[in-house]
């Protein structure tokens, strides 16, 4: 993979993460439009119209960050869909009331576009809080180079009115990109190997993540009662492992996926360990 | 029927939870827009369940959550948080919080978490 195809690889599976956090609030009226790579010294937002509510994070590591910017007739148009009641803001003002409404949709849009970013690179992608202006020159929504990062559009239409994701990707997003495709080619199967394959695809296999464990003597275990603590040799902040049929083949990262818990993977063992037994050591 | 202290930095998501709750038949005693805030109106008015933003200016939820539940062990504290928060519910979860709601959430969603926290 190139680094222009890496870019773009990145800036596709933000952008849909983020359209689809914004249909949350508008789900007939949001579109994933083009995505494109933004020639160096130039501003993407150059061609948007203003007045514009734009929203920004930056990852609390590297030089990167999301922005969205978005024309204030479609904030306002956004803003009446997620109040439920017409505007009550005056010609290009919006009221306290819209703006708040437009900045936590953006918001959980800037969340999940960070979060999209982690999954796709396998990285922890960090971000700072963010923030949220309303630009009224494309001045105000200059973003600026910094060295060797590269920048990303993609726009995404609300209410008909198109809006746009700007990406600031630092070199090292990309290398790491560039180097997971690449050491991971598909792994080719002769023909007549094919119907094994085929047969041991079916397989079901368990597989479970762990928090962490312990040893205790059995005198406490016994004396545990209702609402005990047991203390794990886990810190809340190190990875799970994750095991299949008893051999620990990857650690990862708890996540929420919906209501439930999911584990993010952030590294396959080339030679899973062997399975251990129980009582063994661990 | 609880009475509910509701915290969020941003005043659209506080209508939001507020009307969800109002609509449930819980009562909306008081809100704040920081952790410093949410503080102050815990110690006021000892909300029966307080629903708290992660991601607020001055202190942040999780902030907030150690210092209520240092004042009133007994707290029951729902956290609200955005995608991408993992590490951070995790974090509150371990402080002490009763449940946490992801955003954007649903009304029931907020209904079973507040039911929880009252069990």
């Amino acid at each position: 993979m190139t680094t222009q195809e890496a870019l773009i690889f990145l800036a596709t599976s933000t952008s849909q993460a983020a359209a689809d956090a914004m249909r949350v609030f508008a789900p007939e009226d949001v579109g994933a439009g083009p995505v494109s790579v933004v020639v160096p010294g130039r501003e993407p937002f150059e061609g948007l119209s203003v007045p514009a509510v734009m929203t920004s994070i930056s990852y609390t590591e590297g030089a990167g960050g999301n922005f969205f910017a978005m024309p204030l007739t479609a904030a306002r148009k956004l803003a009446e869909a997620m109040i439920g009641m017409p505007s009550d803001g005056v010609g290009d003002e919006l009221s306290e009331l819209e703006l708040s409404a437009v900045g936590e949709a953006m918001n959980q849009m800037m969340a999940a576009a960070a979060a999209s970013t982690s999954a796709t690179l396998d990285l922890e992608v960090d971000i700072d809080p963010p923030q949220v202006v309303v630009a009224t020159t494309h001045k105000e929504l200059g973003i600026g180079f910094q060295g060797d990062t590269r920048t990303t559009t993609a726009v995404i239409s609300v209410f008909g009115e198109p809006c746009m994701l700007a990406q600031l990707i630092p070199p090292g997003f990309t290398m790491r990109l560039t180097q997971t495709r690449r050491n991971a080619p598909a792994p080719s199967i002769e023909p007549e190997d094919e119907q094994i394959v085929a047969a041991v695809r079916g397989v079901p296999l368990r597989v479970w993540a762990e928090l962490g464990r312990t040893r205790l003597p059995s005198a406490q275990v016994a004396g545990l009662g209702d609402g005990a603590i047991v203390d794990l040799d886990r810190a809340a902040d190190d990875p799970v492992d994750l095991f299949v049929n008893g051999s620990r083949f990857a650690t990862g990262r708890l996540v929420v996926d919906g209501d439930d818990w999911a584990v993010r993977i952030e590294e396959i063992f080339e030679h899973p360990e062997v399975p251990i037994t129980t009582g063994g050591n661990p | 029927m609880a009475r509910v202290l509701v915290v969020d930095d941003a005043v659209f998501m506080r209508k939001m939870v507020s009307d969800a709750l109002t609509k449930q038949g819980h009562e909306v005693i008081g809100e704040a827009s920081n952790g410093a805030e949410a503080i102050t109106q815990y110690q006021a008015l000892s909300p029966d369940v307080t629903t708290l933003d992660i991601t607020m200016p001055e202190k942040d939820g999780v902030a907030a959550l150690r210092e209520i539940v240092g004042i009133d062990p007994s707290a029951r504290v729902i956290m609200c948080s955005a995608l991408g928060q993992e590490s951070k519910v995790l974090e509150a979860v371990k402080a002490g919080a009763k449940d946490f709601v992801v955003k954007p959430f649903q009304p029931e969603r907020l209904a079973q978490a507040v039911e929880k926290a009252l069990a």
